[in-house]
């Protein structure tokens, strides 16, 4: 039952770290870029959704909402400033990482000199129902947040596979080359695969934000690691490789720190990505081929 | 002229690749281009399609400039490439692909209807709808990449060597897709072929391209001495 529990839990936080998993795996599809100011993106989504509470009160369905607007234009804007003329100088290759490292660190800076360097209570707060399942328990928050994030995730499933546009995206993704012959803008394609990767980032600044019940200008850092290590995880550029990614995440790092310790909660992560590094340099769920082609 | 190349200069870096060439294809003609492997028969086809900056000259299309515009909307105005190799979306399902081919059109209804007319016209495409491309024998991804390209409703065609690396059954068909192609739909056609053979019998002009040059060219090559001893060797 204990580890049920676990599992749930695991799952609940996890489902979080997909959705920023996702954002670094759509990004990387189109523009192989490892984009490195998205966990401030999370951030900064959180950091608006309270301030939005805050003025006009309302409850997770004001703030999920103006995270991932405020996200989305956020991320774009990145892309536009920091990304895109540096990739149009074609100089080295890791130049436009290196950017996207400045942009996480100005924007971490910025939202330490507004709201302060110490955490900030949450008040996205809903009526907390606890249900008692046997011996599991499962709260309203949980529920919500499994909810909004599995539905984020189908949604994203249905437009990449069944739109137009989102097949448009997976072209891209593939190749631009092939894509530029058949009409496809690659250049309005990228800025569309960035405004979703930053509003799922800002929707899991919500959730994550819901279930520890506190923000601060740094949780973007772990985060991103998190992120990052469900990408991997799941294989560059592969987006379902990188909602399980997160998944298992979630769920190994709840049962690590229930048996363990917690002080080792941040570091398992980077144990996932130098082990994936070092023994499935690939990701565990399936082929790279068309990050490669 | 539908097409009209004038003088065109096309290079990687500091390499050129395409010299001073100038082609034209005028509207219902099939006309090839052939030459051997690394003479720029593929950068030609990719400078005009917008993939690859005009060094020099110009390029025009209904007597409109293209030279130096995007890709896509090179190919929103009409001509769509066919790239060499197996350029379907090899992740993507072969309805995926074809749906890609109307990409750049509005008229949904039409668009099903074209793609029921190519599942009529390459019928093992139909068998193989819900795989993804990646899983076709070479022959049945060059269907498809013509299938798709067709969809779009280009009024030029490019095919950049439909026949490279298939098996001879399936090379014939290919040459009698591109013959009916023109000869029933009117669809105008630039092929590029090492295959000089079958290329000069089913165009109605030619080119012959060496080292970035046009060094020859006519509607009948096929019985040039040059031609036959360098390109049919007869
Ligand atoms: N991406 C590239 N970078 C540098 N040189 C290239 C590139 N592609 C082709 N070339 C060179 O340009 C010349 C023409 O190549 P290409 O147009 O592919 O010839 P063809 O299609 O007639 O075989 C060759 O010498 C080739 O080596
Ligand atoms: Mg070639």
């Amino acid at each position: 039952m204990l580890l049920l529990q676990q599992i749930i839990n695991g799952v609940m936080l996890g489902s979080s770290y997909s959705l920023i998993a996702i954002g670094y795996t759509l990004v990387f599809g189109v523009l192989h870029l490892i984009h490195l100011a998205h966990g401030e993106v999370f951030m900064v989504g959180a950091f608006v959704a309270l301030q939005v509470v805050l003025l006009m009160g309302g409850g997770v369905g004001v703030a999920i909402p103006a995270a991932a607007v405020a996200s989305a234009v956020l991320g774009v804007l990145i892309y536009l400033a920091a990304v895109k003329p540096i990739m149009a100088r074609k100089g080295h290759f890791l130049a436009p990482m290196i950017s996207t490292i400045g942009v996480g660190l100005v924007l971490q800076e910025l939202a330490t000199r507004m709201f302060g360097g110490e955490q900030v209570g949450f008040p996205v707060q809903m009526e907390s129902h606890v249900w008692h399942l046997g011996g599991l328990t499962i709260t309203s928050v949980q529920v919500v947040i499994l909810a909004v994030s599995l539905g984020l995730m189908l949604a994203l499933h249905l437009f990449v596979t069944l739109t137009r546009v989102g097949m448009a995206m997976r072209a891209t993704a593939e190749s631009m080359v092939i894509s530029h012959t058949l009409g496809i803008r690659s250049d309005r394609i990228i800025i569309l695969t960035f405004a979703i990767a930053s509003a799922l980032a800002g929707v899991a600044g919500v959730l994550v934000g819901m279930s520890f019940n506190s923000i601060s200008p740094y949780m973007g850092v772990d985060m991103g690691i998190k992120g990052l290590a469900a990408m991997l995880l799941g294989g560059l550029g592969n987006v379902y490789g990188a909602m399980i990614g997160g998944l298992v995440i979630g769920i190994v790092e709840v049962i690590s720190v229930g048996y363990l310790s917690s002080s080792y909660r941040d570091a398992f992560a980077f144990f996932v990505i130098i082990a994936v590094l070092l023994f499935r340099p690939r990701g565990i769920f399936g082929s790279t081929a068309h990050v490669e082609g | 002229m539908i097409l009209d190349v004038r003088d065109l200069r096309v290079g990687y870096g500091k390499i050129t690749a395409v010299a001073q060439a100038s082609i034209e294809v005028a509207e219902g003609e099939i006309v090839s281009l052939i030459g051997p492997n690394g003479a720029g028969k593929s950068t030609l086809l990719k400078a005009i399609a917008g993939l690859l900056p005009a060094q020099a000259g110009t390029i025009s299309f209904d007597g409109e400039p293209i030279s130096n515009r995007p890709a896509a909307e090179v190919m929103r105005r009409g001509i769509a490439l066919v790239l060499e190799g197996r350029s379907t979306l090899k992740h993507m399902t072969v309805h995926e692909n074809l749906v890609l081919g109307g990409y750049t059109r509005t008229d949904h209804k039409a668009i099903a209807a074209d793609i029921e007319r190519m599942l009529a016209r390459f019928p093992i495409l139909r068998q193989r709808l819900k795989q993804r491309a990646g899983t076709l024998s070479g022959g049945e991804q060059q269907m498809l990449v013509i299938a798709r390209a067709l969809i779009s409703r280009p009024r030029l065609l490019m095919l950049d060597e439909p026949s490279l690396g298939l098996a001879p059954l399936i090379v014939a068909d290919i040459f009698k897709i591109v013959h009916e192609l023109n000869s029933e739909e009117k669809m105008t056609i630039l092929l590029v072929e090492q295959n000089a053979n079958q290329a000069l019998r089913l165009a109605h002009r030619a080119y012959v391209i060496e080292n970035g040059e046009i060094v020859l060219q006519g509607p009948d090559l096929a019985n040039d001495a040059r031609v036959r001893e360098a390109y049919l060797g007869i």
